[in-house]
């Protein structure tokens, strides 16, 4: 088959490069580049032209504009006592839930995922908070790492989801029943990694730092006053989104904002700490949105070569029954997922893989749901992986260990897929509660 | 193979017309020339990249909205002008005033104009009927562009501009009160889940075209050209017709989720929106110059 | 060398500055436009292009500056592997490559500004911004670019130590 030739050709360039130490985003450029070459049979004023049409495109899109935003907030509050107090804050709490503090991934990356609609954002935002503080206190790396990437990718399934969005517009769904139909799911997903985190905490105490002394009432209530910094900053953003006074692409201004103040009120602002926390933003922000940026570029060039349309136009060739066809659109996005980033696999798919489902009897928002996990295994799979990417840029880790990390957490997503198709009522009941 | 590209799902009036023009033309060629239609912008280009990428060869055709072309040639303004073409035959007959202008731009920049067709009109969405200057006193409304923005600013209301995606969490926020766009646009996102009411004032049918690259015309023998034209012919046909189907068949969607649905405004009301829209008119005329001038003395006259 | 070396960086410190000023420049517009619309009921009419143009700044024009403190990921399969020097001329290899790239594209987007430019294009907002602006500072961006990658990749042949002062973005695990 010719499509699949193509496919393993893109593939291997890619590997290639990046294999041969490039830089991940001018690796990315460079397969579109060589596969529109070789492969398509382009000029290269021709690719030239694509690309910087494309990368223009992609650098001034106002989609890409809160990712900065939210890692500035990030800085703000890693630089100042928010984080660790936010921290000494939870400890009392957590004490007597098997791994304690690793469960700050969790939560904090469900709590981040209602404000932003965006994975990077989410890993990179929370990731740079927790990792050092969980580092410092001697809890597993790989646990820590691998929940991280898991937990980070519920930013597209817990509205508000970019994702989501572009699956409703091209789907013609209601995108307030698509966003219904995500929380869930995403809670489900979140509370499956608490309980894998708590099994493993158990099955071996290693993994997390021996427990500390009994504790009074009263340094619960120092506790309480630890929390107030972020949960503070936390109620403004999200109170921003669901009051209406900033869309959720205008939140991480909000949150930037509200980041700046706690941290004068408090004491900690200068000229020097902003201008760190600047720098630092733009550091983590720029290897996070290249990396984004040159991806778009590849998904063009994959979209040239009609692999995914190809693909998806033989599986309907198939004729397979529901479920078969489920399970060969699953292996389907796993493959996408390889190497493209969330939306892209939504949108040159869908207009092959949407009529395919719907005529199986599938309800289009649980085929939503179903694509936007299919996304976010997505985002934790080698080689083009963006929440291994983040990992390892925070973390100074290799990505094939930050990969190895997140392996459990990506087949706690195939589990969540499984119980999604058995029991599709836990996406669509609360759609259909809100709107009948 | 030819690539088409589109920023709009394969559903909507624009997706269906490429659609049908890709398989025309496949069909007229004898499977010579197979165009693969890229909805959705799964290609990664919006209508307004599509004037350079046509013209630089990045793609063969393209499917593109005029309205964000009008940084790139003032003439694209025309069919989104406000309350100028109220009725279909209205916008028709103005098409077809202004067709040779737009080929020409197009042809300037190495690409052929193949076919355009109409957006249905924009209409108001709400959680009210809007008939009277009045009702939109201080309404927040979402527009979509400086004509649209201008107008509603001056009809009394207080124009916004966000983007499409954010539209729906704004209006379950009450944020926004009420949406400026067409009825194909509201129902494809299922808008009755949060707004009651759909007023026709009938605010402007933009038109959206497919254009090829000139090279690639010229690549094609005079078979493979006579028959191109010809798929183009009966796409266009196709679009025209599909318009006034896909209106009433979206209001009656709208009616089936429980909205109301106010297919005409009183003429008070009308001449209000027109007169509101006029400075703009004007101004535009003035900026395009000569052309302008006469399509609009032409379409007066005719 | 060391003056071409520290003068580049110091070339990519400027344009991170720009870069960091352009992301302060994204909050205040959104601020002031949240503002605007719940106080006043009006709005810039603009908020998401110049949002735009400010984040393709951002990203673009501290490229330079990002891959000289080493924050730019890469993928060490192989690099692990390799002794120093071997590690130094893939580096060396990755940069050049990266460095004609963006050269290229920098005239790829040069070809752009040009046309925007005798075609009078503008943004089709209220604003009318002269499309040869956004694409100019993209391009120049571009420059910057190619030329810290072109001093990195002739750094890594020559030996010389980074201009860039070493302060990790990796918090290291005390
Ligand atoms: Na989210
Ligand atoms: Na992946």
């Amino acid at each position: 088959m010719d499509t699949l030739l193509t496919a393993a050709a893109t593939l291997a360039f890619l590997l290639l490069f990046l294999g041969l130490g490039v830089w991940v985003f001018v690796s990315l450029a460079l397969v579109a580049t060589t596969s529109l070459f070789f492969l398509h049979g382009m000029d290269l004023s021709r690719i030239g032209s694509i690309a910087a049409g494309i990368i223009y495109r992609y650098s001034t899109s106002w989609e890409l504009s809160a990712i900065p935003m939210f890692i500035w907030m990030g800085e703000i509050i890693f630089r100042t006592d928010i984080s660790t107090r936010l921290f000494r804050g939870l400890s009392p709490f957590v004490d007597y839930i098997p791994g304690r503090l690793l469960h700050t991934n969790v939560l904090g990356c469900t709590l981040f995922a209602a404000v932003s609609g965006s994975s990077p954002a989410t890993t990179a935002t929370v990731g740079r908070i927790t990792t050092r503080e969980l580092g410092r206190r001697n809890y597993d790396d790989r646990l820590s790492l691998g929940s991280l990437a898991g937990a980070g990718s519920l930013g597209l399934l817990i509205p508000p989801s970019i994702v989501m969005i572009v699956y409703g517009i091209l789907a013609e769904q209601s995108i307030s029943r698509l966003f219904a139909a995500g929380v869930l799911p995403g809670l489900m997903i979140a509370a499956l990694y608490s309980g894998y985190i708590m099994i493993r905490a158990k099955l071996n105490p290693a993994l997390v730092p021996a427990q500390r002394e009994e504790r009074s009432a009263m340094d619960f209530l120092r506790a309480i006053w630890n929390l107030a910094p972020l949960v503070g900053l936390m109620t403004i953003v999200l109170g921003s989104i669901y009051s209406g006074i900033a869309t959720p692409s205008e939140a991480a201004a909000v949150g930037v904002v509200a980041a700046i103040v706690l941290a004068a009120v408090t004491r900690q602002m200068s000229l020097g700490l902003l201008r760190d926390t600047l720098m630092g933003a733009l550091r983590t922000s720029t290897m996070v949105c290249s990396i984004l940026i040159t991806a778009a570029f590849m998904s063009t060039a994959i979209g040239y070569l009609h692999i995914p349309a190809d693909v998806a136009k033989g599986i309907a060739s198939l004729q397979l029954p529901p479920w078969g066809l489920l399970v060969v659109l699953s292996l389907f996005y796993l493959g996408l997922g390889f190497f493209l980033d969330g939306t892209s696999i939504v949108v040159m798919s869908l207009p092959i893989s949407l009529p395919l489902a719907l005529q199986a009897g599938f309800d289009p928002i649980w085929f939503g749901v179903y694509l936007v996990l299919m996304v976010e295994m997505a985002q934790v799979t080698p080689p083009v992986g963006f929440n291994l990417f983040v990992l390892q840029g925070i973390s100074g880790r290799s990505i094939g260990y930050v990969a190895r990390a997140a392996l459990p957490f990506f087949a706690l997503m195939l589990v969540g897929v499984a119980l999604l198709a058995i029991f599709p009522s836990i996406a669509l009941w609360l759609p259909n509660f809100f709107y009948g | 193979t030819w690539d088409l590209s589109s920023e709009y799902p394969a559903g909507s009036l624009q997706g269906r017309t490429a659609e049908f023009f890709a398989n025309a033309v496949t069909e007229k060629t004898g499977g010579e020339i197979e165009i693969a239609v890229h909805h959705g912008a799964a290609l990664g280009y919006k209508s307004v990249d599509h004037f350079d990428a046509v013209g630089d060869g990045a793609l063969q055709a393209a499917s593109s909205a005029f309205v964000f072309w009008t940084g790139i040639d003032p003439i694209f303004q025309l069919s989104s002008l406000p309350f100028l073409a109220p009725t279909t035959k209205d916008v028709h007959d103005l098409y077809g005033l202004s067709k040779p202008e737009y080929a020409k731009v197009l042809e300037d920049s190495n690409q052929v104009l193949l076919l355009a067709t109409p957006w249905p009109s924009s209409g108001l969405w709400g959680n009210k009927a809007f008939t009277a200057t009045a009702d939109l006193e201080s309404v927040k409304v979402r527009t979509y562009d400086v004509a649209s923005t201008e107008t509603m600013k001056n009809a009394g209301a207080f124009p916004i501009q966000i983007s499409w995606a954010d539209v729906p969490a704004q209006l379950s926020t009450n944020a926004i009160d009420a949406v400026l766009t067409s009825p194909n646009g509201g129902v494809g996102v299922q808008m009755w889940e949060e707004q009651s009411n759909f007023t026709n004032v009938n605010y402007a049918s933009s038109l959206q075209a497919i254009h090829l690259n000139r090279d690639a015309w010229n690549d094609l023998n005079d078979e493979q050209q006579a028959a191109v034209k010809e798929a183009a012919a009966d796409a266009e046909a196709f679009g025209w017709n599909l318009l006034s189907d896909a209106t009433a068949k979206d209001f009656d969607t709208m009616r089936e989720n429980g909205m109301t649905v106010t297919e005409e405004i009183p003429t008070e009301f009308s001449d209000a929106l027109t007169a509101a829209a006029q400075p703009f008119i004007d101004q535009w005329v003035a900026n395009t110059g000569e052309r302008a001038q006469s399509i609009m003395d032409a379409y007066k006259n005719r | 060398m060391t003056r071409f070396y520290s003068g580049v960086f110091l070339l990519s410190r400027l344009a991170a500055v720009v870069a960091a000023g352009a992301m302060i420049y994204m909050v205040g517009h959104i601020a002031y436009e949240i503002i605007l619309r719940s106080f006043f009921a009006t709005s810039t009419f603009v908020l998401d292009e110049f949002v735009g143009y400010g984040i393709g700044v951002c990203v673009i024009w501290s490229l330079g500056y990002v891959l000289e403190h080493g924050d730019l990921i890469r993928v060490g399969i192989v690099l692990e592997h390799l002794p120093a020097r071997g590690r130094a001329l893939f580096t060396a290899a990755a940069a050049l490559i990266t460095a004609a790239m963006s050269a290229g594209l920098a005239w790829m987007f040069w070809i752009r500004v040009a046309r925007a430019w005798s075609r009078g294009t503008v943004s089709s907002s209220v604003a009318a911004v002269p499309t040869w602006i956004p694409e100019g500072a993209i391009m120049v961006g571009l420059c910057v670019f190619s030329l810290a990658a072109l001093a990195h990749g002739l750094r890594h042949i020559t030996g010389h130590p980074s201009p860039a002062p070493r302060t990790p973005l990796v918090t290291p695990v005390e």
